[in-house]
Order: structure tokens, then C-alpha cells, then sequence
């Protein structure tokens, strides 16, 4: 056995030339399948991040039938007793907003809107909001003040500055439009344009004045999760403490099926990249293998008479390639890690293309991230491809007439 | 049979059935062996026609005969390198025709020796490793393996120095030694040796083949030479001659 290990591995330096033109073939297939996986998974992380960090957190509680059709008409009825249960766990944040579509006027436009309430305490908790304030500041812990946070873009598309006053309309429970006047006390920017053009923010009291609610209602409870606390188990649990019929607790899974969906797929396009990349290096090594056996005839002869097995002789062709693409895996990996890690340091600008990424809920700056079950899984599949490339040089070569082999020189 | 040689003759009586082997049983057991190739043109060329052969443990004996005679094919069949066309060959109580791919292979691992005419080492190890190549596959530990290994080497009169180069930095003399050393080292029953001198110079054929025999004298090793080299002929206590690919002379000596 350790005589086939060494045989493989000084097999590999008989011909230099052409063994590292294969590592470094290897490398490169490496080196573009860690990277592009790293940037896909950024991405992907990035969207799933913005996705819960604006929109809903982990896990949200709202009225059953809120998700298919957000209007002030379902909510949360028993606010106190949701947020005594959810309470229990150490491990979750929470927070309460109310919800509703409005229109903003300033003096010269007027656009439609989501207008949200929450407790600013509670909220930076939650959501991302807070820390994405680029001029001002977020809503004010105390005090009931009419103060409004918006989108930056949306401030300047009504033409409106820091410190000037809007006016939000709503309709109440009553189909009562209400209507007040509210300074701007903080403009933020996220990484997505829509939603910094649609989302407006109160103080929860004041939006529950406008749209009719009393103190014991809210539209939505929003729960952040510790890392370690899984959504879909915890959304269970809480689905049995709750114990209320019209209530939907929904994970962010089940909030953004299209996420998922597109997550689902950039995996997928991991897979067929890696298969494409390493079907070409395959039949590379197919023809080197090949070549290699047919040098080695006499010699793969002179072992079999010796007493070396078929499988043997398979064995050691097989271990040939596992080198070879340890050696092309080290070397792609190492330029991978270097590169990787300097990218998640600068990060990739795609400004150029950000409006349209922007959209999606990504960031313009790209940042890869190390998924070691993406990369593991991809490692997996190159090895499966290496040596289903070399069954069949490997097993011609133990299929050699020992005597045929001998005679040829 | 015409051109029987007269010293001969007692022992071409031989070529009807097994020669008796002091009541021992044969170590090599070859009845009636054909073995017919196709030729390029697909044509059927009859390299042995229905040999019968016998060897007994301990014997030195040369296979002769001029080139197509069908030596090699002789000693191929007996290694289980090669299946016959028809006919059966039965070494060391063994049937070969009855062991699989794998079971050959270990059979020649633990009851053979081969020595080719040349190119006999692979590459890519060392004189040394190569020596000990099949006590490695046997799993002999590694003490064991070198000392084996120095002692035979000492014995062949291979330089302590060489013992680290590969073949390509060694002569065709030094290969063939360390070849003759790997098959030896492994005590196997048999040693098979298809023309071991025919690329040496005569000079240090005879210092080889002297050794050969000397340790088939020591040791008991049976040696199968197939040649045509007089010196391997003249050192040689049992010498075959096979002309057509069958049994012409059979002449057991001193
Ligand atoms: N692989 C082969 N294919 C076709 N013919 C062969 C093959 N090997 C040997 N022969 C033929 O068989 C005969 C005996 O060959 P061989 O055993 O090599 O003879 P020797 O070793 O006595 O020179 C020759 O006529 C040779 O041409
Ligand atoms: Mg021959």
C-alpha cells in the first residue's frame, strides 16, 4: 500500500511539465469555483440580511391573513399577552410597529407610502433602520414629538430638507382620513432604493392615533433572533405557546418565498459552474491519464508479474490524480483564501450596476462571504469528477494482459 | 526427429511423458500445453504444440532453442503471465487455470520470481526499493526488508552506493542484478528467467549466472531459464531444447 503512495506521488514529477499544467489547471477551476461561491453566498447573505434587518426580522406575529393582505383591519389583538410570552426567551429581541399605507405631501409633491410606527427603543433592536440614518438622527427614545424618519431619496423627490415639516394622511379604523404634520428629524439610506422611496417611521403612539388603535393593538410583532436559535423551530414553539387561532407567525423563509427561491438558484448555478469548470479540467486529465498509461505499459506489466493486483494497479492511478488535485486544490485554495479575504476587507463596488441590484435588496458594495458547506459540497463534486475522469484510464490500465505489457516497449 | 545429437538420445525418451523426478512431486506440472496467437494478419501461429513438461523443486534448468521456438511462451504460461490455448499447468500443486485474475497475482507474489531479458525496474524507485518491491506488497516490515535486501545486494555484488539510485542511473549489469535481487529476496519456490543474459556482456553474464546457481545450490530455489546463450546452457544441470514450439531434447546432466 504505502509502496502504491509512492510510486503515485513520484509518478506525478516525471513529467513536471505536464503535471503542472494540470495543478494549475486545477488551480484556476479552483480558484474560480471558491470565489464565485464566496460571491454568490455574499450576495445572498446580503439579501437575506436586508430582508430580515428592514422587513420583519426572523420571525413576525401578526393578525392570521396580515401577510396575504396588510391592511389596518388585521392585527394583533392581546399585545401584551404576545409580547409576556415572547418575553420568556432571553434569546429573542422583539419589537411592535403598526403598519399602513398613507400618502406624504410636502408643500410641492405628494407619494404613497408605508407608514410604520415603533418605539424607537425597541426598534433599533429589530431593525436596521436606525443605523443607516445618513443626515439627523433616529426618532428620539422619550417623547411623543411629531417627528418623522424617512428615505433620503424620498425627501428629495418631494423636495423636502432635514428639519421641514410633511404631512402624513391615513385612513383610520373608522374609514376616517386622518391627517398631521410631522418634522424630519433623521433621513436614511439602505441598500435598497424601493425601499427607501416607500417607508416611513413614526413614533408607535402617534401612528396608533392616526390609524385608530388602541394601546392592547399593533400590526405587526417583529422578533430578532440570537444566533444559535433556529427561525422555523422557534416559530413552532411559538406557535404552540401562543396558542391563538388568529394569529400567523411566519419565518422569513415563509415571508419571502422569492428569496428563497433566488438563493435556491445562485446554489444551483454554483452547481452547474462547478460542473462545467470541472468537466473541462476532466477530460484533461482523461487525455493525460491516458498518455500516462500507455508510457508506463511495460512497468505497469513488470508490477502485475511481480504480484501486484488489478485493483492495485488501479488504486495507484487513482491516487495519481487524488494528488494531483490536492496539489492543484492547495495551491487555488491558498490564492483563494488571500484574494477572498482581501475582498471581504474592500469589498466588490458594483455601483455601476447598483440601481438594478438595489432593488433586489443589495448592497452596491458586493462583500464574499466563506460558506464551508458550499465550499465542502463543491470539493465533494471535484473529486467525484477526478476520479470518475480516471475510472477509465484506471481501469484499462488494470486491464492490461500482463504478458502484452511486458513485450511492449 | 532427425537430427536427434546422440548424447541426447536417452533423455529425448523423455519427451513421450513427465520425466520421473526421484519419486518428488513436480513443482512444475505442464501437460500437453498448445498455445496458438493470431498473428497480425489473423493468421493462427502455433507457438508450443502440446508440450508436456515437468520440473522437480530444486532444478537448474535451461530452456533452448532458436528464436520462435517458443520459450518465452513456455516460461509466460508457467508464470500464469499467459493462458494457454488448450492443456493445463499445475505449479506447486496449484492449477493455474483455475485462480482468478487476483488469486494469480498473489500466487506469483508469494511462489514466483521473474527476470526479464531487461527493462525490469520501475523507474521511479530506487535500486533498493525496487529490490524490496515484493516484500513490500507482502507486507514485510521494514527492518526485515532491509536487511534481506543489504544482505542480497552483498551477495550480488551491488555497490552500497548504488543503493539509492534509480534505474536510470544504473548500468544494464546493475539493473539486471537488482532485478535478480528482487526476485530472490522473496525466498519465492520458482524462479522464471526469460534470456536474464542476453543483454549483458559475457563477463558479467557468467558472474550472474554463477551466483544464480551457486544460491539454487544453497538455497534450493528452482531456476527456469529459457536462452540461448551457451554459458547459460553450459552451467545448466537440465537442458531443454524446444525447436517448433515442442520438446526436442530433454538432456538431464551432472
Ligand atoms: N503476442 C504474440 N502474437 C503473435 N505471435 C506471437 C506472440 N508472441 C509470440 N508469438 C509467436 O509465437 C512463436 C513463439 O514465440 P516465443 O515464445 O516468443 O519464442 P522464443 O521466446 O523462443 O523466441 C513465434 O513464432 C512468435 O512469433
Ligand atoms: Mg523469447
Amino acid at each position: 500500500m504505502s509502496i502504491l503512495i509512492k510510486i503515485a506521488w513520484r509518478n506525478i514529477w516525471r513529467n513536471p511539465r505536464r503535471s503542472w499544467v494540470l495543478i494549475t489547471a486545477l488551480a484556476v477551476a479552483v480558484f474560480s469555483f471558491l470565489g464565485s461561491v464566496a460571491y454568490i453566498d455574499g450576495f445572498s447573505i446580503q439579501m437575506i440580511d436586508s430582508a430580515i434587518n428592514l422587513q420583519g426580522g426572523h420571525i413576525q406575529v401578526s393578525g392570521r391573513g396580515y401577510h396575504k393582505n396588510p391592511t389596518i383591519r388585521t392585527y394583533v389583538p392581546d399585545v401584551a399577552r404576545v409580547e409576556r410570552i415572547i418575553a420568556e426567551n432571553d434569546a429573542i429581541r422583539y419589537a411592535l410597529q403598526t403598519t399602513t399605507p398613507g400618502m406624504i405631501n410636502s408643500a410641492e409633491q405628494a407619494s404613497g407610502v408605508v407608514i410604520t410606527g415603533v418605539d424607537p427603543v425597541r426598534e433599533v433592536e429589530v431593525s436596521s433602520v436606525a443605523e443607516s440614518i445618513i443626515e439627523g438622527s433616529y426618532l428620539a427614545p422619550e417623547g411623543e414629538a411629531n417627528e418623522v424618519v424617512m428615505g433620503a431619496m424620498l425627501a428629495e423627490q418631494l423636495n423636502v430638507l432635514l428639519g421641514e415639516k410633511v404631512v402624513l394622511m391615513a385612513n383610520d379604523l373608522d374609514n376616517e382620513v386622518g391627517a398631521g404634520a410631522y418634522r424630519i428629524v433623521g433621513l436614511y439610506r439602505t441598500n435598497s432604493s424601493d425601499f427607501d422611496k416607500t417607508n416611513v417611521y413614526l413614533h408607535l403612539n402617534q401612528a396608533r392615533n392616526l390609524i385608530g388603535y388602541t394601546a392592547e393593538q399593533a400590526s405587526t410583532v417583529t422578533l430578532r433572533l440570537d444566533p444559535g436559535l433556529d427561525p422555523v423551530e422557534t416559530a413552532i414553539h411559538l406557535q404552540t405557546t401562543l396558542d391563538a387561532a388568529d394569529l400567523e407567525i411566519l419565518t422569513w423563509h415563509e415571508r419571502s418565498p422569492l428569496l428563497v427561491m433566488m438563493n435556491e438558484m445562485m446554489n444551483l448555478a454554483n452547481i452547474f459552474l462547478v460542473i462545467i469548470l470541472f468537466t473541462a479540467i476532466a477530460f484533461t486529465l482523461i487525455n493525460s491519464f491516458i498518455m500516462v498509461i500507455f508510457e508506463r505499459i511495460r512497468e505497469i506489466g513488470i508490477m502485475s508479474a511481480n504480484g501486484v493486483r488489478p485493483g492495485q494497479v488501479r488504486l495507484m492511478l487513482y491516487l495519481e490524480a487524488v494528488f494531483i488535485v490536492l496539489l492543484g486544490t492547495a495551491v487555488g485554495g491558498a490564492i483563494a483564501v488571500v484574494l477572498i479575504t482581501w475582498w471581504s476587507a474592500v469589498g466588490l463596488d458594483l455601483s455601476a450596476f447598483a440601481e438594478g441590484l438595489s432593488s433586489f435588496g443589495a448592497a452596491s458594495v458586493l462583500y464574499p462571504y466563506i460558506h464551508w458547506g458550499h465550499i465542502l459540497n463543491g470539493f465533494v463534486m471535484i473529486f467525484v469528477l477526478v476520479l470518475l475522469a480516471v475510472l477509465y484510464p484506471a481501469v484499462k490500465a488494470s486491464r492490461f494482459e500482463t504478458v502484452d505489457a511486458i513485450n511492449h516497449v | 526427429m532427425s537430427d536427434h545429437s546422440i548424447e541426447s538420445r536417452s533423455a529425448s525418451l523423455a519427451t513421450d511423458g513427465p520425466k520421473p523426478i526421484d519419486g518428488q512431486a513436480p513443482l512444475v506440472e505442464a501437460t500437453r500445453l498448445v498455445k496458438i496467437y493470431q498473428d497480425k494478419e489473423h493468421v493462427p501461429v502455433t507457438a508450443l504444440n502440446e508440450v508436456d513438461f515437468r520440473a522437480a523443486p530444486g532444478e537448474f534448468t535451461a530452456i533452448a532453442g532458436p528464436s520462435g521456438s517458443g520459450k518465452t511462451t513456455l516460461l509466460n504460461l508457467i508464470g500464469g503471465l499467459d493462458k494457454p490455448t488448450s492443456g493445463s499447468v499445475v505449479v506447486a500443486g496449484q492449477d493455474l487455470a483455475a485462480m482468478s485474475r487476483n488469486q494469480l497475482a498473489t500466487f506469483r507474489l508469494n511462489n514466483l520470481g521473474f527476470i526479464f531479458q531487461a527493462y525490469n525496474l520501475i523507474p521511479v524507485l530506487t535500486a533498493e526499493e525496487n529490490a524490496e518491491f515484493n516484500l513490500l506488497l507482502q507486507g514485510v516490515p521494514a527492518h526485515e526488508r532491509h536487511e534481506q535486501v543489504v544482505r542480497e545486494f552483498e551477495d550480488l555484488g551491488i555497490d552500497k552506493e548504488l543503493i539509492h539510485r534509480r534505474p536510470a542511473k544504473l548500468s544494464g549489469g546493475q539493473q539486471q542484478r537488482v532485478a535478480i535481487a528482487r526476485a530472490l529476496v522473496s525466498r519465492p519456490k520458482l524462479i522464471l528467467a526469460d534470456e536474464p543474459t542476453a543483454n549483458l556482456d559475457s563477463k558479467t553474464g557468467a558472474r550472474l549466472l554463477d551466483k544464480m546457481r551457486n544460491l539454487n545450490e544453497r538455497t534450493g530455489i528452482t531456476f527456469l531459464f529459457s536462452t540461448h546463450d551457451p554459458m547459460v546452457m553450459e552451467r545448466a544441470r537440465r537442458l531443454v531444447i524446444l525447436r517448433d514450439g515442442q520438446i526436442a531434447e530433454d538432456d538431464v546432466r551432472g
